[in-house]
């Protein structure tokens, strides 16, 4: 069955559409109705990048859920929701078709309301000379409105073809003829587009990624300010989120756009007025502290099913102690991290740090800067040089300290790679990104093994000290500290294999042309 | 899914207003029904203006070489669909025969319709035929029309002994007065209750009504066009009636 939709264009009257209809059929007016579609998505538009919809229909007092996946303009799946409030989480939703395939297609992130549209709807039958209906068209007219209702802050009309099994031929007609008539073919995702812009903020607008457009002549501080410019915005949207507790990646959004800024900044010396580049880094590193407490647990949170799920059933109970006695102290930690938060001098902080970054960078910086490619080269191939010193100096009698610190090298390296990938042919950067993404993936494996092995010891020893460890706590702890051992053992063994292919001759051509300081500047832009 | 038949060896009962009201009413309530008219003269077709020919025809339909599916078309309401008839469809049982397993035919057609339709509901031609037994073969209830008269009880007495001869599993009949006329002395007798009990016959009953009659003028369903009639209360009760008597997987909540 055919559904489709179409956009009446703003100039055109009312009822312009009918005048493109195929001949031989009348149109019959049906009855009139309101709709009100209330937009859920993650925060950074997981359900909309894939071309999904979903939303919460409000329709003569009935509320339901309705799934639109793919782009298709017919819901796949419809639950009624008879709650005022919108799901947060696909699990409120019972077992169901619906919670499955929003689970999947959100991970850990949780839904939110992302816009609101309001509309009039018409519903024309188009009839047949038997005057049997062979197709039903809905006239609409959107309005949208913030989330909390109130104004109207944008409108548009569609005109719906809502077809009928066995007569495809006839809707696609309408929609030949419509679009034969410039009328443009939308999708559900378009109507989300225009809900979301009026509620201010673009649909698909924010990923956690950092996204500037850098000239490769710019001068380098220049560059620098309009990366940590995003990253400031990251930093800001996030703890509003952070705040609201919505799920636990804005939290990890905003640490990650923290250690970014502070990262790049390490890089800035002699390019940025020395009083602000080490305030910065203080008070950013400051910020980062207050939010390492809440992180870690939230990250043994959101293992917990995982941990469930490796152990066997009868240290439930166990698994059980050691989550209340997580949930306790995220609660206090969360309380910690948001009076910090909301702390004069971090206040402050920011504020400066938005004025310093937004001001023309002739006033203070540096004169004789170097263009930001150059910049950017040079900085990236001495990172790389020394990751690539020290992974070959590890053999398996080296502490776990020194791939600690290589691990903190790649991720430097990581974060210059895409602060500067708009200065970069497009395909190698990427390439290479990949195979740095990969080799952190081993070291990230062993090192997250060893601080949750870690953790957990310490935990247990806070609830011995209580007098909270109940046996089966204990013995849960332990396999699990056992599981995790095993792991960063693994993780450790293969790393050599990992290094080696990531510094292998092959990639080390690729990292040498791209950035290393000579001639050899092949495919780069001027 | 269930499969329903309104079936009776006779004609001009009542089968095909049946069929039509019965499967509007079951789309009313929720569920997704495909009507399949299998009567070559085409009435429940005409009923829902519904006049397309079946591509191919039953011979590549009984050879499984159409997908019954593509030839749906959907009536005017909600979660009501048809399956066309075809003048084709008077040759059912000489391409029946020619299968294997000619008596089971119908049911394996109709497999994959499952995914799509809570209910099918069968609006049968007269006779007493090898289309006749597939359906008795096929459907989990039968629903029989029958007019109030000695000769009608007989003939759906035929048509039980016809399932015992040819060891029908005996399907689930669910006979009920139809055309009931109380002027007549004889329509009067036969539906009381204890001859109507002793006979097996439902307690809700279709009374002759012009309201009835006018389908074939308005091309649509009693409830739909007419919902506040005594025909349509009629239909109404006959249908809760069927549906409470229906195996429980069928029912919906
Ligand atoms: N309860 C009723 N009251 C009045 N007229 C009726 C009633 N039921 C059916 N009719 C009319 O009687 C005629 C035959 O009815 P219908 O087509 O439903 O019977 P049928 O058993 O399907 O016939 P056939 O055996 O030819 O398929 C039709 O004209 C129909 O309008
Ligand atoms: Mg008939």
């Amino acid at each position: 069955m055919i559904h489709a939709i179409y956009r009446i264009p703003d100039d055109a009257g009312s009822l312009t559409w009918l005048a493109r209809l195929p001949t031989g059929l009348t149109v019959a007016k049906g009855p009139a109705s309101r709709i009100d579609w209330l937009f859920l998505d993650s925060f950074d538009w997981r359900l909309f990048r894939a071309g999904h919809v979903l939303r919460l229909a409000e329709r003569d007092g009935g509320r339901r859920l309705e799934w639109l996946p793919d782009r298709t303009a017919e819901p796949a799946l419809v639950t009624e929701w008879p709650g005022k409030a919108p799901p947060s989480w696909p699990a409120e939703l019972g077992m169901s078709p619906l919670a499955e395939t929003l689970a999947a297609a959100l991970d850990i992130r949780a839904l939110m309301p992302v816009g609101r549209a309001t509309a009039r709807s018409r519903e024309f039958a188009l009839l047949d000379d038997n005057e049997k209906t062979v197709a039903r068209l809905h006239e609409r007219e959107f309005a949208a409105r913030g989330l909390a209702g109130g104004r109207r802050t944008g409108r548009f009309r569609t005109i719906d073809i809502d077809g009928l099994r066995g007569y495809g031929k006839i809707s696609r007609r309408i929609g030949q003829a419509f679009r034969q008539a410039g009328v443009a073919a939308l999708t559900p995702t378009d109507v989300v587009a225009f809900a979301a812009a009026a509620n201010g903020r673009p649909a698909g607008g924010y990923s956690g990624k950092v996204d500037v457009v850098l000239r490769p002549g710019q001068p380098a501080s220049s560059a620098a300010r309009a990366i940590l410019r995003d990253l400031l915005d990251t930093i800001e949207v996030n703890e509003a989120g952070t705040r609201r507790d919505i799920d636990s990646e804005f939290l990890h959004d905003y640490r990650v756009a923290l250690r970014r800024s502070r990262s790049l900044l390490k890089h800035l010396s002699g390019l940025l007025p020395e009083a602000e580049r080490t305030r910065a880094r203080l008070r950013l590193q400051r910020l980062a502290a207050s939010t390492g407490e809440t992180r870690d647990l939230d990250v043994y949170l959101l293992h917990m099913t995982e941990y469930r799920k490796a152990l066997p059933k009868r240290l439930g109970p166990g698994i059980d102690v050691l989550a209340a006695h997580i949930a306790a102290k995220r609660g206090k930690a969360r309380q910690r991290m948001l009076r910090y938060f909301s702390a004069r001098p971090t206040r402050q902080f920011l504020a400066d740090w938005r004025r310093f970054l937004e001001q023309a960078p002739e006033d203070a910086d540096v004169e004789d800067q170097p263009g930001a490619l150059d910049f950017a080269r040079a900085r990236i191939w001495k990172v790389y040089r020394r990751i690539v010193r020290d992974g070959a100096a590890i053999d398996d009698n080296s502490p776990a300290e020194a791939l600690h610190e290589l691990r903190k090298r790649c991720k430097d390296l990581r974060y210059l790679m895409e602060f500067f990938r708009s200065l970069f042919p497009k395909r190698d950067i990427t390439v290479l990104i990949g195979q740095l993404k990969r080799f952190q993936d081993n070291l990230g494996a062993f090192q997250d093994y060893a601080v949750q092995a870690e953790t957990l010891r310490a935990y247990e020893t806070e609830l011995r000290a209580g007098d909270a460890l109940p046996r089966k706590a204990e013995e849960a702890i332990e396999a699990l500290v056992e599981q995790f051992d095993g792991r960063m053992h693994a993780a450790r063994a293969e790393f050599q294999a990992r290094f080696g292919r990531f510094a292998g001759t092959e990639n080390d051509k690729r990292f040498r042309a791209l950035f290393r300081g000579d001639k050899t500047r092949k495919g780069i832009p001027a | 899914m269930i499969y329903l038949a309104v079936h009776n060896m006779k004609g001009g009962v009542g089968k095909t207003a049946t069929a039509v009201n019965l499967a509007y009413l079951a789309a009313d309530e929720g569920a997704r029904v495909l009507l399949w008219d299998l009567d070559p003269q085409g009435a429940s077709s005409f009923y829902l203006r519904i006049r397309d020919k079946v591509k191919g025809g039953a011979r590549k339909l009984i050879q499984g070489k159409k997908d019954l599916l593509s030839l749906v078309k959907a009536t005017d309401f909600e979660r009501f669909d048809l399956l066309p008839a075809d003048m084709s469809y008077r040759n059912f049982d000489i391409l029946l025969d020619a299968e294997k397993k000619s008596t089971r035919r119908l049911r394996q057609l109709m497999k994959p319709l499952g995914n799509d339709y809570d209910i099918v509901l069968l609006d049968c031609p007269p006779g007493l035929t090898l289309l006749s037994e597939n359906i008795l073969r096929a459907a989990d209830a039968i629903i029989v029309p029958l007019i109030p008269t000695t000769l009608s009880i007989r003939s759906h007495e035929q048509t039980v002994e016809f399932c015992r001869e040819n060891d029908i599993r005996t399907p689930n009949f669910l006979p009920f007065f139809s055309m009931v006329d109380r002027r007549k002395k004889l329509h009067r007798e036969l539906t009381q209750d204890e001859t109507r009990k002793a006979l097996g016959i439902l307690s809700s009953a279709i009374p002759y009504s012009s309201d009835i009659e006018r389908m074939g003028i308005e091309r649509a369903p009693v409830p739909a066009f007419a919902p506040r009639t005594t025909a349509a209360g009629c239909y109404r009760a006959l249908w809760r009636e069927i549906r409470d008597r229906l195996p429980a997987r069928t029912r919906r909540a």
